[in-house]
């Protein structure tokens, strides 16, 4: 107990580190991964100049630079986790908490910035700026000096401001404050000297930087994705530093030595429920799950989206897509397709939707699919949109990928380029240039070269509203797309347009011989009794006597109950049929 | 007199042993073994002619060397030796003087690369000096080829006597917003406009006096204005207005189509806030698009194709070059069109009507179908003899590759284009000469000061527009029409 009492803030720091690597390694992976999706960190020094020329550039920089290694949510994980604890540690330190009854109030900070991270728009550079303001006022606390100390923050003040942005503030204000405290009278001209430079340095900013917006040269960091986020998720950080600093002064230790670890014990209690309450209130663990699968369909990890679906069911369409996607590439589609409660030709093909990351998805379907210029339509629709402005180097290597495809080698020369100057892609960008102006090896390439064969020689165009004419299109440019053919039955059988099924299935029967999927025998049944009436016996495929039995029980309860009444009592044991996705979806 | 003679000829002397040297070795004891062709130089600066205001003509080896070097030679005789490791940047200073002592006459350039650790010499090329200058800035957006979405994106003008590039205006501005269509009066600051799209947006129109955001959509038109040209005398502009929309291969070459599902021609009178609305030029039956204005202001140009289904038919659209009398004093129109080239009767379609200063020549861009060439590889720039009625096929200029949007320069004696030459993608600025005899010579690419810069870039040159010396525009006050949404709606 002792030992506890002497580490306990150790202790706490610990506790609170290992909690936050806990829940972004184990449960939030893939909004690390995405912070590194839509970003592109490259080691150059226009680049540097470009990013430290804007103010809180600096803060921007090292959030970048930093986000590069969250391609490893592991090592994302742990940086956010060391950042946290910095944080928590630097709080501490210039708040004077270390020692006192109070210290578990510094993990707040820590805490907040967690909770605001469960939104995947909320960047690191904010985190950056809020842990370099704090080493700001620790390092201003520590000179001793109190005329140096004063007026080194007044001629600091303008670089502060170009390396946090906004969070100068928060600085000016804690120095105020602190020379307010000390009662220091020598402190009035370096002070009002301080608050002249706070209002006039966003403004002198606009001078020299006159296509950025005063709100924007005022809070300088890149804190959120979108232009239109609430700056409040910029300020609350800062305004709970400096709340934390203020109660560590004005909350004296009021409580008897004998009752501290009691003290300590209900503020961690309090503190770890707060934290764990708002972290699960705020964390969106139905975009996590879209997210995986993302990721998972990114590496191509087909089992693990089958396994992930069959253990959770999906329940968007984007997850749908992939579930579906995974299905196709494992040659299941026809044969598991309706073991999910699917939600139409969208939970298929996606349409479009003008946003960065649900273009960066849809991109991964069409490229499987062999839609080349679509998949590159769709990346490089994603990057422009990404609401920051920033690149991705995820969309460069699909951009570079399909530019060598379609032989547009001085393109993809261009993004590789770009690529060789990462850390993390550049052993594949060294890789990809062999390719270049290479026909034959990119002919020869498992990947590439098939979908080179399989991109059409016969233009046509894009048409969203005529999806199962496209992949028709496909399939007709390369009978040996047997995706694009799986893609096409399974449309007509989503869309319901079972003409088009029984027609379109003739052109591609020999992919499956004998052994026609189970899904499309039900389909296939159905389509030839409708169409044959007189001849449903009759039916020219190769329909097995299970599903035949199946078609015959299916028909007999759908007759002895109604249309109304059938739903409930198909439902358990026909819900993976088409005939009840057909008659009850 | 005497003494200076001596020091002339031996200044010389120590000249020709220095180019000896270069030519000879390029570190004193290595021998350059000569090869027989021309460099291969990336931009292709072989055998162009430049405007002697032009910045310098950096360059690099476009195979590999580890360094290289190049001796420069004035006709008249100035001359200077530059090495460097991955590309030759050119003192602004020597390379200044070089061209204004050889106006008018050419510069020599012999190139040495050090190849696999081998110095090699290449045959001298030659860069013709022309003695007629080049407005000084060029005004152009940046921004990325995409499709459908963009991101970050602006109207810059670039010195074109030295590097200097500045923002004129950018879409960080304007809540990341679309800026687009510049166009400026008779090639000057003094009265310019451009759009700004999205939620904060409007026609910026800025005149000597002031500067105005316009609300363009009326009752009576298709969309707000888009495609502009001004009338020389400052007091119109002619503009499109069209209803597009975009369709996108699935096969390559081509990717993208952008078409207009309807579209007119239209003129705003400037000074009485009215759109005037001829009726020829709006007819229901085919489209009207890209205006612009003959030098006296008293003929409109512009682009026309018979109205078709622009989605199912989109091959089937191509316009011809036809033109309308224009009276500016009452702005009034003719009441017939006339056809200038009757580009669909020969399957070809026409785009961009840009008369030369000096009303004797008609340059445009043609392509297969519909009027967006930048994504028609097959688009090319043809020039019109507008006394002669004959056409040049400008196939010095031309590439295999996409050449769209053009410019004059006040003086009529250069034209600015962009083309895809390079990469198929990211659209360039190119430069060329257009002499008193109606031909156009070899372009040059716009020079930088290091040449890796277009290889780095992701970005498209759009629009290029030549602009007699500098251009302004007072952000602050456009940051302020917009915030306060202090927009002018036009009448008609």
């Amino acid at each position: 107990m002792n030992i506890l009492s002497k580490h306990r803030e150790g202790i706490l720091s610990a506790f609170l580190g290992l909690m936050i690597f806990f829940f972004f390694f184990f449960l939030y992976p893939s909004h690390v991964q995405v912070h590194e999706n839509l970003q592109l960190y490259v080691y150059s020094w226009s680049m540097f100049l470009d990013t430290i020329a804007m103010p809180g550039g600096f803060s921007n920089y090292l959030g970048t630079f930093l986000v590069q290694f969250f391609i490893w949510p592991g090592l994302g994980a742990l940086i956010i986790a060391m950042l946290m604890v910095t944080l928590q540690q630097m709080v501490a330190l210039f708040s004077g908490l270390r020692g006192t009854l109070l210290y578990p109030i510094s993990v707040l900070p820590s805490l907040l910035l967690v909770v605001f991270l469960c939104n995947e728009n909320y960047l690191l550079p904010a985190v950056v700026s809020t842990l370099l303001m704090t080493l700001f006022c620790v390092a201003y606390i520590s000179i001793k000096n109190t005329n140096i100390r004063n007026w080194g923050a007044v001629i600091l003040l303008p670089l502060i401001y170009w390396t946090i942005g906004g969070a100068y503030v928060a600085f000016a204000v804690f120095v105020i404050w602190h020379e307010f405290i000390l009662k220091n009278k020598k402190a009035f001209l370096p002070i009002l000297c301080m608050i002249l430079l706070l209002t006039s340095l966003p403004v002198l900013a606009k001078i020299f930087i006159p296509q950025q917006s005063l709100n924007d040269l005022f809070l300088g960091v890149d804190f959120f994705r979108y232009h239109d986020g609430s700056v409040s998720l910029y300020w609350l950080p800062l305004a709970l530093v400096l709340l934390v600093s203020f109660l560590s002064t004005h909350l004296p230790d009021v409580v008897s030595k004998s009752k501290a670890n009691m003290c300590w014990a209900i503020q961690v209690v309090v503190f770890l429920f707060l934290g764990i309450c708002s972290v699960l209130h705020f964390a969106n663990f139905k975009k996590e799950s879209l997210m995986e699968y993302d990721q998972l369909a990114l590496k191509q990890k087909w089992s693990r989206i089958v396994e992930k679906a069959n253990h959770e069911a999906p329940t968007s369409k984007m997850e749908f897509a992939f579930l579906n996607l995974a299905l196709g590439k494992q040659n299941q589609l026809g044969n598991k397709l309706l073991d999910y409660n699917q939600v139409g030709t969208d939970g298929l093909l996606p349409t479009f939707v003008q946003v960065h990351n649900i273009l960066l998805m849809q991109s991964e379907i069409y490229y499987h699919l062999g839609f080349v210029n679509t998949a590159q339509r769709y990346a490089f629709d994603s990057m422009e949109s990404i609401p920051n402005h920033q690149r991705s180097g995820r969309l460069l290597k699909r951009l570079a990928t399909t530019n060598i495809i379609n032989g547009n080698y001085k393109v993809a020369q261009k993004y590789i380029d770009l690529l060789k100057q990462t850390l993390f892609y550049r052993k594949w960008a060294l890789d990809a240039e062999t390719y270049l102006f290479d026909d034959d090896r990119v002919n020869g390439h498992k990947e590439w070269g098939t979908l080179r064969k399989f991109k059409p020689d016969d233009d046509f165009i894009f048409d969203e509203s005529n999806r199962d004419k496209m992949l028709l299109n496909l399939f007709q440019h390369n009978s040996s797309n047997k995706l694009a053919f799986d893609y096409l039955l399974t449309y007509c059988m989503l869309s319901k347009n079972l003409p088009r099924f029984l027609s379109a299935f003739s052109w591609g029967e020999s992919f499956y011989g004998k052994g026609i999927p189970k899904n499309y025998q039900e389909a296939l049944i159905y389509a030839w009794g409708q169409q044959n009436r007189s001849q449903a016996r009759n039916i020219p495929f190769p329909i097995d006597a299970d599903s035949k039995n199946r078609m015959r029980e299916y028909a007999t309860i759908f007759s002895k109950y109604g249309k109304d009444g059938a739903e409930s009592a198909l439902s358990h044991d026909f819900s993976d049929t088409y005939w009840f996705y057909l008659q009850f979806k | 007199m005497r003494i200076n003679n001596t020091v002339l000829m031996a200044f010389k002397c120590c000249a020709i042993v220095l180019f000896a040297l270069g030519m000879a070795g390029c570190n004193g004891n290595e021998t350059a073994s000569p090869k027989n062709e021309m460099p291969s130089i990336f931009p292709d600066y072989i055998d162009v002619t430049i405007p002697s205001n032009i910045a310098p003509l950096n360059f690099k080896m476009a195979q590999n060397c580890s360094s290289m070097k190049a001796i420069f030679e004035g006709e008249n005789g100035y001359s200077f030796v530059v090495s460097g490791k991955s590309f030759l940047k050119i003192p602004e200073k020597k390379w200044t003087k070089l061209l204004a002592g050889n106006t008018d006459k050419t510069v020599s350039v012999t190139v040495s690369a050090k190849e696999d650790g081998k110095w090699f010499r290449y045959v001298p090329f030659k860069i013709m000096v022309s003695q007629y200058p080049i407005d000084e800035s060029l005004v152009y957006r940046l921004i990325a080829p995409g499709y459908v979405t963009y991101g970050k994106m602006g109207l810059y003008v670039r010195n074109l006597t030295t590097y200097e590039q500045r923002p004129i205006i950018e879409n960080t501005l304007l809540d990341n917003g679309c800026v687009n269509c510049h166009s400026f009066c008779q090639n000057t600051d003094d009265k310019k406009s451009f759009h700004i799209r999205g939620s904060k947006g409007g026609t910026v129109l800025c005149t000597k006096d002031k500067t105005e955001l316009l609300n363009t959509k009326t009752d009576k038109t298709i969309s707000n204005f888009v495609y502009p040209y001004w009338h020389p005398s400052g007091k119109y502009i002619a503009y499109s207005v069209n209803n597009t929309n975009q369709i996108f291969h699935e096969s390559t070459p081509k990717l993208v189509e952008v078409l207009d599902l309807s579209s007119d021609v239209v003129v705003y009178d400037v000074e009485n806030n009215k759109v005037l609305l001829p009726s020829l030029l709006m007819r229901e039956e085919s489209f009207e698009t890209f205006p612009s204005f003959s030098p006296d202001g008293r003929t409109l140009y512009f682009c026309s194709a018979v109205r078709k289904d622009a989605i199912k038919e989109f091959k089937k659209i191509k316009y011809d070059l036809c033109s309308i009398s224009f009276d500016p004093e009452k702005g009034t129109f003719g009441n017939k069109v006339d056809t200038l080239v009757h580009a669909a009767d020969n399957g070809k379609s026409i785009s961009f009507p840009r008369p030369s200063p000096d009303g004797r020549y008609l340059m445009y861009t043609m392509l297969d179908y519909g009027n967006f060439s930048i994504w028609h590889r097959e688009a090319d720039l043809f020039l019109m003899n507008l006394a002669e009625g004959t056409t040049d096929s400008l196939d010095v200029v031309n590439s295999p590759d996409v050449e769209s949007y053009h410019s004059w320069s006040s003086n009529g004696r250069w034209f600015v284009f962009s083309s895809r030459r390079d990469n198929g993608l990211y659209t360039m600025p190119f430069i060329a000469l257009f002499d008193d005899n109606g031909k156009a010579y070899k372009p040059f690419l716009l020079p930088q000061k290091d040449p890796n810069y277009y290889e780095s870039l992701l970005l498209s040159f759009n629009v290029p527009e030549l602009v007699k010396g500098t251009v302004n525009l007072d952000v602050r006050e456009v940051e302020h029409l917009l915030n306060t949404n202090s927009i002018k709606h036009v009448e008609y």
